[in-house]
Order: C-alpha cells, then structure tokens, then sequence
C-alpha cells in the first residue's frame, strides 16, 4: 500500500512536472506569438487546469515529504508521547477535510462531466478533467493519511523525526 | 443554526487549538471555516463552499505566477548562478570587516532577482556560506544570523510570491508591486552590510579577517560571470515594464528565461532537472493549500458579517491614520511570530486593507510594508521559518537558539527599514509611478 | 428580521451597483424590515465562476450571474451577450424580459439551475480605448492587439483583422498602458472607473450593446419566503428594471464627462460604420444557434433567433 501511494504520487507529480514544463513553453509561445499577431490559443486555459494538476497532484508527495506547513511551536517542546499525539490529530483533521473536498469535489466533477463543462473563450478547454484531477489527488492525501494514522497509532510513543525545509 | 457571533467563537477558539496542535495550517483553516459556515449558515453551504472553492482557487491563472517564479529560482540554482554570485560578492567584500556576512548578503540580495522564494535563498547560501564561514573562525551567531536575513531579501526584490499574493488578495497590480519592491529590497540589503560592519568592529573575535587579498582585476573579472542574474532580472523587470507581456506571464518567461541559461551553460542533466520540477510542485502544493485554507475561512469570516463589522467599526472610530497603521503592524508581527506569513496575508487582510484605504493609505505602499513585516516573521522566534531552514540545511552543526540568537540584531535592523519606508514612503511609490 | 439574504456580487462596491443597493433597501423598507439583504461585494462569498453553483446549491442565497462564464449552462441566457444583435441597452433588456417570461427554453433553463430570474443588468455600450484614434475607421483595427472575452467577441475582432488577445481585467489598465495590447474593449462606465482614459487616449464607441449579469434568487430561498414578501421583491424587481435602463442612459452621459474631464477623448463610432463591421462579421446569433444544434437544442435555439429577430426590426 505504502510502495503503491509511493509510487501514484510520484507518478502524478512527473505529470504535473511535464505539464508545468508544456505549460511555460505555450506561455512564452504566447508572448512571442501575441507579438507577431498570431496569440497561441488556449495557453491561458491550459496553465489553468495545470495548476490544479500541480497542486493536487503534489499535495500526497508534499505529505510524504512531511513538507506542508505546521505550527511547531508547542510540537518542539514536547515529548515523544505527545507528539504522536498531536501527528494523530493531524492526520485525523486532514482526513475530515480532504475527505469532505474528496465528497464534494466528486459532485461537481460529475456535473461538470454531465454537462461537458469547458472555457468559454474562443476555444473550447474542457474543464471537467481537471475537476476530476482535483478529486484524485485528494484521494491520494486521504490514503497517505491514512497510511500516516496507522503509523501514528503503532509507532506510539516513536514518531517520525523533525525535519524542516 | 447558531448566530454568527458564537460561531466564530467556536471556529476561531477551534482554529487555534488545531494550530498549535501542529495541523496543517491551511486543513485547520479549512476544517474550522466549513464548521463555522456550517454552523451559522446550515449544510448547502458548508457543502458547496466545500465543492466550490478548492477548484475555483487553483484554477487561476494569475495564481499560477507562483510555481513559475519558484520553478525560476529552483532553474537559476542548477545553473549555478548563485555560485557565480557568491564568488563575485566574495572578491568584492571579504577583505571589509565581516566581509563573508556581507558577501553571503550581498549574493543573496542579487539572487532574490531571480528567485521568487526566500526559503530556496536561505537553503542555498546556507549549504555555499555556513562551511566557509564556520571554517574562517566566524561566530555561528553572525554566520547563521546573516544567512537567514538575507535570504529574506528574495520577498522584497521580485520575483516574489508573497507579492504576488498580496497583490491578488487585495486587487492591485502585481506588476506595479513587484516593481515597488526593488528599493525597499536594495535599502535593505545596505542596511544589513552596514549592521554587520557594526557587529564586526564591535566583536572582532566574531568575523575574523581573511589572509588572502583579491587584485582589482579580478574583482571586474568576476563580474562577467553574473550576467544570467542581470539578464534574467532584465527579461522579468523589463518585460514588464516596457509592455512585451502582462504581469501573469513574468513568471513563464522568467523560468524560461533560467531553463536556457541551465542549458547554455551546459548545466542541464535529467536527474537535477527532475529534482528542480519535483522541488517547484512540492513548494506550490505547499503555499496552494495554506491559500486554500485561507480563503474557506475568509468565506466564514464574510458570511458572519464580522469582517465588515470590524472594518466598520475600526473606520468609525476616526483614530488618525498613523494609528490604524500601528496597529496594523503590532497585530501583524505579534501574529508573524507564531504564523507563517501567507496565511497571516489572507487572513487580516479582508478586514485592514479596507481600513487602511479608508484612512488614505497608497495600495502599494501598503503592500511594501505588509511584505516588509512578512520578512520580519520569517526570521522572528518561535516560528521563524527562515531560522528552521538554515538549521535544517546547515552542513556544520548548528542549534536553532544559535540562529535565533544571530537574527535578533537582524530584526532590529528591519525594524529600522520598516520606520524608513513608513517616513519616507517615495522610496517605495517612486518606481511604480514611472508605470503610469 | 425573520429572513437575512447573503446576495454575492462579483462586482466592487462602486455607484455602478446603486441599482441593486436600492432593490434591497427597498426591500428592506417594505418589508419593515423582517427582510434583510446582505449585498457582498467583490467575490467575498463566491468568485464570478463560482456563483451560479452556489445560490443554486443553496449556499447563498441572491446572485449576480454573468451568462458569458456559464456557457455549459446558460446556453439559452447566454445569447442575450451576443454582440451586432441589440442596438442599445434598452433594447437588450426588452428582448431579455421578453424572452424570460414568454420563451419556455429560458424558463426551463431557470428551473433546471435552481434559480428564480429578479431583473437583469443592462450594460452600458462597450468601447474600444488605446493610445491612437486608429480605432475611428475599421482598416485602423486591422493588425491591432485587441483584449477580448468569451467565445463571440473574438469573432468579431478577427472580422476586420485584428488580434483577439486574452488579459485578466486587473492587467488591463498597464496592458494599455505598455503597449501590449492596443486596445481594451470594455462597457465605457468600466474605460471611466478603471481610468483607461489614462493609458489610453482615445476611446471609440458604441461598438457592442448587450445585456449584462442576471440578478437571481436561489429557488430554495425563494420557497422558504411567506407570498407577502415573494409580492414585494417581485414589485420591487420590477422596479429596478425600470430604475436599471434609466439609470444605464444617464450613467453613459456621466462617465463620458468624468472621461473627457481626466483628458480622455470620445470619438464615435458612426452607424454606417457600424453596420459594415456587423456586415464582416460571421452572422454571430446564427453561430450561437449552431451551436446549441450540437446540444441537442437546434429546435428551440432556432425559435428563439427567429423571435428575436422579427422583435428587434419591429
Ligand atoms: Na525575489
Ligand atoms: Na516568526
């Protein structure tokens, strides 16, 4: 389970990492391009829906990297026991909330399927993959979380060394 | 339902408990903004807000300046620009008293010109200066001290992601505000060689001199090899200043602009190149959620009708507005000892910036002297992240209370280039008035 | 107060909403008070995108609606923005009353959203603004830099040889300002209160008439309120239409001034001229029908053309 996240969120962050890449050349293309009259269509769209890949894409990998932002203030000055304490309750609200945007986030990514939702510029950019992106990512955190809890739970007492940057 | 008063008691009291609980900033935001909604407006809208406003917030095209200009630094990084810098600034300064302080100050502020993020700064010159310094017999205090402040610089001097996030959470221009930010970040920078030629005079045994002595010839030579900083600074600044592309695609030329250099110097290897991307998608997926967050509990706070109330009341006291702004600024550090800067941005701003318009305040101003304060909370203890990342990046043992120890005069020099753009504030609305 | 109604606006707090501000007040007044409405400004309860979903989901519960960013799902209102169809503001909103309360699509499409339509926004005529007066003949437009939006607007800018171009409304002012785009193409209340004028000279108009954003009530909202109250927001919805077209025809006056006062300078765009650009251009109301063909809404998209056509030559 583990190796699988693992390598799902890998996976997705290569992705975003190309379409980061794709993204900056159609924007530079579209400099260029809007100079010599002839704009790149879609460039704007794109890095739009790109952006979700990136950051829902890279939310797992930034949890397994423990690389998201905390208060640690009261986390440094405390013993080991607490500390799994307090990674318990953390995984346990990160798994309210990202569930609750997995559950919503599924609505709305399934009418927008529905009604083939797209950009209403002169080209039509569907949006609805990027809605559905938005609901797999979080599924990805959900499951590291997941995965963090039970880490958590029986590791009691032994939690996952501090690190920062 | 409960009124709107008693549910934010319970969501902001809860917000805190999380916080220092150690949840993620941005899911304790979140969780405690959709309680408070659910609380005082019922289930479809703690719901839908649920649904709406994670894709509305990513998918944004003037939001996605960030990766870019982190993606750009990272890039600037494996073209090894910043080694080039720090080579220049060595030949120039290590013979002044606490020369390699000023050299590490000086690189880094010319590095903030092409990197939009000030813990990639604090990392960098941490892993080049900390060994050199350490080894020279400097005091860990000044040595980790000054890494730390300068790498704070980067928020000033754009590129800068807490600009541009100041600039969407409020409406204004990034590119006016990234443009505000070159004097303030240069007056600084000074500042910090001046502050550190204090300390060295004062405490010799600190920075002790280096032997050797570098020709004039070579202190030119150095130079040359700074053009990819110059030219990238020229490309963001000067792209946007003489009309080739809008603000939002600074940051796409900008990375760009670093992508070839990493190829023009031969410095591009598929390994390095992945671990640049990986690095950008890590820090962006970082900052989107604290935003997130922010916004859920923004979208509680304006439901509650206490954001208007509070910005209301504030406007009708008629204190003067120098007063407004002190209080501002005590709020705001006193937060940014505890708090990372974006969320404190998110956070107060829907309720002061109506209130600092009020009283007649200038936008852009204003955004100079949150990001000043926001330069200030990442070095201020107990949460100083800037301080974590050099402890953490430090090749040579170091504690954080060292660190800590070593930016206390760093903030009092801060807080001496805050008071100066609050009593002059041309040095920030000179530039952006050349704009228009 | 018995019912508070949180109305999410994407628009500041600006005179261009006093319209609404007074619905509500009245309202209120009417109501004694047992109604309150809460306007929120700026996108603080929901972003332009994001509020049709949210007043019809019930999260808030008035909205103000842009049909242009919903064209999946105002495929019928979105029509009322198409450009060379109204000839003036008032026009627009006729035809937009008309089709509301006598055309089933629009009715359906209501209903399928889960919003009740109050009054609809007219939008004063859009302007061209930019640095040169080429913008007073068509050939000047050929080869310019033109900010567009939407899918139809484009279209017309490329009919005379012009670079459709897409930039974020708070990029405008500097995109003008530093040359990279010619001109903006924005309604002239907008060239004043972003002060356009500034960066460029020159303004050309009128060169489009449309209606502008919907002002709806979220169904589950409008349920929940007693008949008495449904009367009074219906009378004052009623109300506003009239006070908005008045208000529109004086506001173009006004912001004219307030932009030749800041040094700006109005050139206008004569009818013939017009005329030839609508002639240029591909038959937009027709491509709109086209379109919805795709959907499975030929029939009903051909009906609605062909009412609007026989009503805007009467
Ligand atoms: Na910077
Ligand atoms: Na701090």
């Amino acid at each position: 389970m583990n190796q699988l996240i693992r390598r799902l969120a890998v996976f997705s962050v290569a992705i975003g990492s190309i379409a980061l890449l794709l993204s900056m050349f159609l924007s530079v293309g579209d400099v260029v391009g809007t100079q010599m009259g002839q704009p790149v269509p879609g460039a704007l769209e794109f890095t739009e829906s790109t952006m979700v890949l990136v950051v829902f894409g890279g939310i797992a990998w930034a949890q397994i990297r423990r690389s998201h932002i905390r208060v640690e203030l009261v986390y440094l000055q405390v013993g080991p026991r607490m500390r799994s304490a307090m990674d318990i309750i953390a995984s346990i609200a990160g798994i309210l909330f990202f569930g609750l945007i997995i559950w919503q986030g599924a609505v709305e990514a399934l009418y927008s399927w529905q009604i083939q939702e797209a950009t209403s510029g002169l080209l039509r950019f569907p949006l609805w993959p990027a809605r559905w992106i938005l609901v797999f990512g979080s599924t990805m955190m959900v499951l590291q979380l997941l995965l963090d809890l039970w880490y958590d739970l029986t590791h009691f007492g032994n939690p996952h060394p501090v690190e920062f940057g | 339902m409960f009124d709107p008063a008693t549910a934010a008691i319970i969501a902001i009291g809860l917000l805190f408990l999380l916080m220092l609980a150690g949840v993620h900033i941005g899911v304790a935001m979140g969780l405690c903004g959709l309680l408070g909604i659910y609380l005082s407006m019922g289930e479809f809208a703690a719901l839908a807000q649920a649904g709406s406003v994670p894709f509305s917030t990513v998918n944004s095209f003037t939001l996605a300046v960030i990766p870019m200009f982190i993606l750009m630094g990272s890039l600037a990084t494996q073209a090894r620009l910043t080694t080039d810098l720090y080579a220049a600034a060595h030949n120039w300064f290590a013979k002044l008293p606490g020369g390699l302080a000023m050299t590490t100050t000086m690189a880094s502020a010319a590095f903030g010109a092409a990197s939009g993020s000030t813990m990639v700064n604090a990392a960098v010159f941490t892993k080049m200066a900390m060994p050199e310094m350490t080894d020279a017999g400097y005091d860990k205090r000044l040595s980790s001290g000054s890494i730390a402040s300068a790498g704070v610089l980067s928020a000033m001097i754009p590129p800068s992601v807490l600009m541009v996030i100041y600039a969407i959470t409020t409406e204004q221009s990034v590119g006016k505000m990234l443009i505000a930010g070159i004097i303030p970040g240069l007056m600084t920078a000074f500042i910090f060689l001046g502050g550190i030629y204090v300390w060295a005079k004062l405490k010799p045994h600190h920075a002790p001199m280096p032997e050797h002595s570098v020709s004039f010839s070579d202190k030119i030579g150095s130079l040359k090899n700074t053009w990819g900083i110059l030219l990238l600074f020229a490309l963001v600044i000067g792209g946007i200043y003489g009309g080739w592309f809008i603000p939002t695609y600074a940051g796409a030329v900008g990375a760009f602009g670093a992508f070839l250099i990493v190829f023009m110097k031969r410095r591009a290897d598929f390994a390095t190149l992945r671990e640049t991307f990986l690095e950008a998608i890590l820090s962006s997926a970082t900052i989107f959620l604290v935003v997130i967050g922010g916004m859920l509990f923004a979208r509680f706070l304006t439901y509650t009708g206490l954001v208007s109330e509070v910005s209301d009341w504030l406007i009708t006291q008629e204190l003067p507005p120098f007063a407004y702004l002190m209080a501002f600024a005590v709020l705001f550090l006193i937060l940014g000892c505890f708090i990372e800067p974006i969320a404190i941005i998110v956070m107060t701003l829907p309720v002061m910036f109506p209130v600092m318009m009020n009283v007649g305040y200038d936008p852009i101003w204003l955004g100079v002297v949150v990001i000043k304060m926001c330069e200030i909370s990442l070095i201020t203890p107990p949460v100083g992240l800037n301080a974590f990342v050099v402890r953490a990046s430090s090749p040579v043992p170091l504690r954080l209370e060292q660190v800590f120890a070593g930016v206390l005069p760093f903030i009092l020099m801060e807080v001496v280039a805050l008071a100066l753009l609050i009593a002059f504030p041309s040095l920030v609305t000179f530039l952006p008035s050349l704009i228009s | 107060q018995e019912f508070r109604l949180n109305f999410g606006h994407y628009l500041s707090n600006s005179p261009f909403v006093k319209v609404e501000q007074d619905f509500a007040k009245r309202v209120e007044e009417r109501t004694d008070g047992r109604v309150k409405i809460n306007i929120v400004y700026s996108g603080g309860l929901g972003k332009d995108s994001e509020l049709l979903g949210l007043v019809g989901r019930g999260a808030i519960d008035m909205a103000a609606i842009v049909p242009g960013y919903y064209g999946d799902q105002l495929v019928y209102s979105k029509a009322l923005q198409t450009p060379f169809v109204f000839s003036s503001p008032a026009q627009a909103i006729e035809i937009a009353n008309y089709s509301f309360s006598e055309l089933q699509p629009f009715k359906d499409e209501m209903e399928r959203l889960g919003v009740h339509r109050l009054f609809h926004q007219p939008v004063d005529p859009y302007y061209l603004t930019g640095k040169t007066d080429a913008c007073k003949s068509l050939d000047g437009l050929q080869g310019k830099k033109i900010r567009t939006f939407g899918s139809l607007i484009p279209h017309m800018m490329s009919a005379v040889g012009a670079t459709p171009v897409t930039v974020p409304a708070g990029d405008l002012y500097e995109a003008v300002d530093r040359g990279t785009i010619d001109y903006s193409f924005v309604n002239l209340g907008n060239v004043n209160v972003y002060r356009l004028y500034e960066a460029g000279k020159f303004t050309c108009g009128p060169a489009m008439n449309i209606a502008g954003h919907l002002v709806v009530i979220g169904d589950r909202t409008w349920q929940r309120l007693p008949d008495d109250i449904k009367t009074i927001i219906t009378e004052e919805s009623v109300q506003a239409q009239k006070d908005y077209v008045a208000f529109v025809e004086s506001s173009v006056a006004t912001s004219s001034e307030a932009i030749k006062a800041g040094g700006g300078e109005i050139i206008a765009i004569s009818p013939e001229m017009l005329a030839e650009w609508k002639e240029k251009t591909p038959d937009l109301l027709q491509m709109w029908v086209d379109e919805l063909k795709g959907r499975g809404e030929g029939e009903g998209a051909a009906a609605v053309a062909q009412a609007w056509r026989e009503r805007v030559d009467q």
